[in-house]
């Protein structure tokens, strides 16, 4: 029993200290505020894309750069620099999450998920409520 | 009752429907009352109520898939998941792509396999007749899932039969008023996503693996109630290796289907969806060594019969996580909400708690009425003074303590004897322990969005490295225990014949290592990862090198073509195939697709030069790593758009011809836009390709001569402007004087290098004229660019001019930005795949011919 007891104790310290260090190193879900005030961690953002903002991408001059203006959950909009061709049905996009940090005063994205309601559910099609 | 109502809804169905449903609730009810009543008749009968059961629930699936058919749009289910342009082999798709159809395959798959069981297993009628019950009792909550009836005020599960103008969403839309709308109405159809082979394959598969792993549960959950017979482990292990062999090749069809035909750019991605099947699997896998130990050795019985049924247990979590909406953001593609959380938790609590109440060993039956009196309550006066969370927490916490309890009652039942520490079980236990604790970290890493919900956290997924990096550290140790313990023999074993046997393979795998990993990981595109990163992944190479060389030989010393002992050499021989192709394919996995177009690169921040895309003009050569790629044409083919873009290789200083991709993007006007890639096949590496951005408009050739709007551009000397025509470089300004009787005009020169894209280079002068201080300006075309260029404005304080610009549409070409990802050794990985699942199909065939002697 003994060998098993010292094996036992050493996976469970292993695993707290692999466990540890993942968890450091995983972002955190954030509003723009707190994102600016770590310019040197990563974070996910969730919001909306403000299309009353201009927004750029033009594949000709750098496919792999899109600049637009995103409002997150608290309503504060932030300047998007995401640094990845435009994804397809962007502008369908309901809800949309970057990762990544803030730079400069600009959120400089290296990831982008959409959540398009066309894909999961219907809502163009809902009646309206009574 | 109406067959056919006025409007032409064929009503008939969905009566069926329901009626079949309810039937098949109460006959899976009326089952486990019988097989739990105990008595020989009752379970004859209570087979006869299974086979109705069963019967029921491949009728609801027929009468879905004839609905889906004949286009019942009048459904809402039918609606959701089909449309009239939908190619018909795709109805099964259909079937299984919403969450209700999901649960029906898998209900259809219990009720078959339940089947199965009745009239194969071996077992004692008494320990049959239990299983059979908690068969049904699952059965139960499964078919409740689909039900959609209302109990009080709570919706009980979500039925496929529902009819588009009862559905809550669509209720008193005006179209559905009309009388003849369904003359007009089509479905919304199928994601694009889904629309593959994949699809149809996929699901079942790993389904039947979902339906497999709950044997291990039933068995042993029965013998806890009951007592383990002499040689139970036999009836157990071959159920146990088949469900291992069917979900390892669900979830790795899963993991080909995403390289194949998603653009997740890999086939693994630690998508909670994926992890969640990942981990049942492995505690499958180690629940199973375990109880091979058990039965030769006596030993490891409590983690054995614990691990191997959680892994049920950890389905049915996986369940709750994917469809119950809580992953959230964290996941693109887990089903949606359809507010079963409650009905989820409870399928989930119900069966853990049965497991932690069977667990507690009979003689301490105080012990057990106290857990389930006590759980009980915590749950009712949690919900009753609305402080759900709090009867969660005493559930757990009283599980936890439960299965401590059983485990050390357990453990000091059985025969307790010394363990020698060089032989077979010792090593094969600590292997399967690692493994266990590795999956319940990937766990509990997966269900941070659950643990953010409770706790209020806001932790985001680890990326797929950190899950890699994370999993290291333990398969390495897990491999080696692999290699060697192949060596060893139960019991004890003499130290000495052990290291001397090992000897020639540890230094072949040392040597191979030194020879082949070390350039591998320390050179080429090594610097994308850090030096421990690139230590770890070393030690993993030599790990992996190591079980495949061990396990090789062991075999060939058993013998290649005794297939009964095959099995184990085979699959452990894969799985290390498997992690050397994963290993070699994700660190050597390489961007082709630089982007280098001249105009920009400086813009880039030093952070993001994660450039992954390029871009393609028209019958332009454009380098792509070691190849030229020329895109030629879109072709539109229904919702589909091709590209085709040729490959150049560089044979002999001659660019040939090599291959030709045409990734697609299906354009579903309901749906959105679909990337799909399209892959070359070598054997010793893939060029994957996909489209990530392109124009899908039939034809945008404007006649020529025709000049766009113009743009207004600004800029100072030695600036750059970038069209899409050119590039213009401002490069200097001079003047001259213009006497025209008593005025005087000026006339500003610009002098503009303008470059095409085909290397060309031409200066181009536009001027404005300043008379009377104003300023007079027009357009200047020139015919080698394809551009007017209009200088009318000059900014002196801060040196500055202005252009208007308009360009030559005919010239403005058709362009795709392309993703081209280099996979080198991914067939080691497919080969690895295969191997592993032949040796686990063998395992499970010895097995079961065990069972039968």
């Amino acid at each position: 029993m003994n060998k098993f007891f010292l094996f036992a104790i050493l996976l469970v310290v292993v695993c707290v200290g692999v466990l540890l260090s993942t968890l450091n190193k995983t972002a955190t879900y954030a509003h723009f505020e707190e994102a600016a005030k770590h310019p040197d961690k990563e974070f996910h953002v969730v919001g909306k894309w403000d299309k009353t903002k201009p927004w750029t991408y033009d594949p000709a001059v750098n496919p792999n750069r899109m600049e637009f203006v995103m409002a997150d959950a608290a309503g504060k909009t932030f300047n998007v620099v995401l640094h990845k061709p435009m994804p397809p049905d962007f502008e369908k996009s309901e809800q949309i999450v970057l990762v990544g940090k803030v730079e400069g005063g600009v959120f400089h994205a290296n990831d982008v998920l959409l959540k398009c309601p066309s894909k999961y559910n219907e809502t163009q099609n809902k009646a309206p409520a009574p | 009752m109406n067959w056919i109502s006025p409007a032409g809804e064929h009503l008939w169905a969905g009566q069926w429907g329901h009626i079949l449903v309810l039937f098949s609730f109460v006959m899976s009810a009326a089952s486990a009352l019988l097989f739990f009543s105990g008595h020989t008749r009752d379970y004859v009968l209570g087979k006869k109520t299974f086979f109705l059961h069963f019967l029921s629930t491949w009728g609801i699936a027929l009468l879905l898939i004839f609905m889906l058919f004949n286009r019942y749009f009048e459904y809402q289910y039918v609606w959701q998941h089909s449309n009239r342009e939908m190619d018909m082999k795709y109805v099964l798709s259909c079937l299984w792509e919403g969450q209700e159809g999901s649960f029906l395959l898998w209900i259809c798959w219990n009720s078959l396999l339940g089947l199965i069981y009745a009239r194969f297993s071996r077992e004692h009628e008494n320990l049959k007749s239990y299983s059979m019950g908690l068969i049904s009792l699952i059965q139960l909550f499964l078919t409740s899932m689909i039900m959609g009836v209302y109990v009080g005020d709570y919706k009980l599960g979500s039925s496929p039969f529902l009819l588009l103008r009862e559905h809550p969403d669509f209720m008193n839309l005006p179209f559905l008023m009309n009388e003849k709308y369904l003359e007009k109405i089509d479905g919304r159809g199928l994601n694009p996503l889904l629309m593959n082979y994949w699809m149809v394959i996929h699901p079942p598969v790993l389904f039947l693996g979902f339906s497999l792993s709950m044997f291990p549960f039933v068995q042993i959950v029965s013998r806890l109630l009951q007592n383990f017979e002499q040689g139970w482990h036999r009836h157990v292990l071959s159920p146990l290796w088949l469900a291992v062999a069917v979900l390892g090749t669900g979830i790795l069809m899963g993991g080909a289907w995403a390289y194949e035909s998603l653009s997740f750019g890999g086939f693994w991605a630690w998508d909670p969806v994926e992890n969640s099947s990942l981990v049942p699997w492995m505690m499958l896998v180690a629940g199973g060594h375990m109880l091979v130990i058990d039965h030769r050795r006596k030993k490891g019985f409590v983690a054995g019969i614990f691990i191997s049924s959680l892994a049920f247990v950890f389905v049915l979590y996986s369940t709750f996580l994917t469809r119950s909406g809580i992953l959230g953001n964290a996941s693109v593609h887990s089903f949606t909400d359809l507010g079963m959380q409650g009905q989820l938790l409870a399928y989930l609590f119900f069966f853990l708690g049965l497991l932690a109440f069977a667990g507690i060993p009979r003689e301490k039956m105080m012990y057990r009425v106290l857990y389930a009196v006590v759980s009980i309550m915590a749950f009712y006066f949690s919900f009753l003074y609305e402080v759900p969370s709090v009867g969660l927490y005493v559930f757990l916490c009283l599980t936890i303590a439960a299965f401590v309890l059983s485990g050390y009652e357990h453990a000091r039942k059985t025969a307790s004897h010394e363990i020698h520490s060089v032989s077979r079980e010792f090593h094969m236990y600590l292997g399967a322990m690692i493994f266990f604790v590795l999956s319940l970290l990937i766990i509990f890493l997966t269900s941070l969005p659950v643990i953010n919900t409770l706790s209020g956290s806001s932790f985001a997924m680890p990326k797929p490295i950190d899950y890699s990096m994370l999993a290291i550290p333990f398969v390495f140790p897990v491999l080696f225990m692999m290699g060697y313990t192949q060596w060893m023999k139960y019991k004890n074993d003499a130290t000495e014949r052990v290291f001397k046997d090992l000897r020639w393979i540890a230094i072949a795998s040392i040597l191979v290592t030194v020879s082949s990993g070390i350039p591998l990981f320390f050179s080429g595109n090594a610097h994308r990862f850090s030096i421990q990163q690139n230590i770890f992944f070393l030690v993993l190479y030599l790990s992996a090198v190591f079980v495949v060389f061990s396990n090789y030989l062991a075999w060939q010393r058993a013998g290649i073509l005794k297939w009964r002992t095959a099995g184990t050499y085979l699959s452990h021989l894969g799985f290390g195939i498997l992690v050397l192709g994963a290993l070699i394919s994700v660190t050597k996995k390489s961007v082709l697709s630089k982007n280098t177009t001249p105009t920009d690169l400086k813009q880039l921040g030093k952070d993001y030069n994660n450039e992954t895309a390029a871009l393609l003009k028209q019958n332009d050569t454009v380098p792509l790593g070691p190849y030229m790629a020329v895109y030629r044409k879109k072709e539109r083919k229904g919702m589909n758009v091709f590209f085709y873009v040729d490959f150049f290789e560089n044979k002999e200083n001659q660019w040939n011809h090599a291959f030709t991709l045409t990734p697609k993007v299906q354009d579903n006007p309901k749906m959105g836009k679909a990337s799909d890639p399209d892959t070359k096949h070598y054997i010793h590496k893939d060029i994957y390709t996909y489209v990530s951005y392109a124009d899908l408009s039939e034809n945008n050739h404007v006649k020529g001569g025709s000049f766009g709007e113009s743009k207004n551009y600004v800029a100072h000397l030695k600036d750059t402007i970038v069209l899409n025509n050119a590039i213009l470089l401002p490069d200097s300004i001079y003047y001259e004087k213009i006497l025209s009787g008593k005025d005087t005009t000026i006339r500003v020169f610009i002098a503009i290098k303008a470059k095409t894209e085909y290397g060309k280079t031409k200066i181009i002068s536009p001027y404005l004229d300043i008379k009377n201080q104003s300023i007079f300006s027009d357009f200047h075309a020139d015919s080698m660019t394809g551009i007017m260029v209009n200088f009318w404005k000059i900014n002196p304080q801060d040196a500055s001019f202005e252009f208007l610009i308009r360009e030559d549409e005919s010239r403005k070409k058709d362009f795709i930005v392309l993703e081209a990802l280099l996979f080198p050794g991914i067939n080691i990985l497919w080969l690895g795949c295969i191997l592993l699942i032949l040796g686990l199909i063998l395992t499970f065939v010895s097995r079961w011919k065990s069972v039968k002697e």
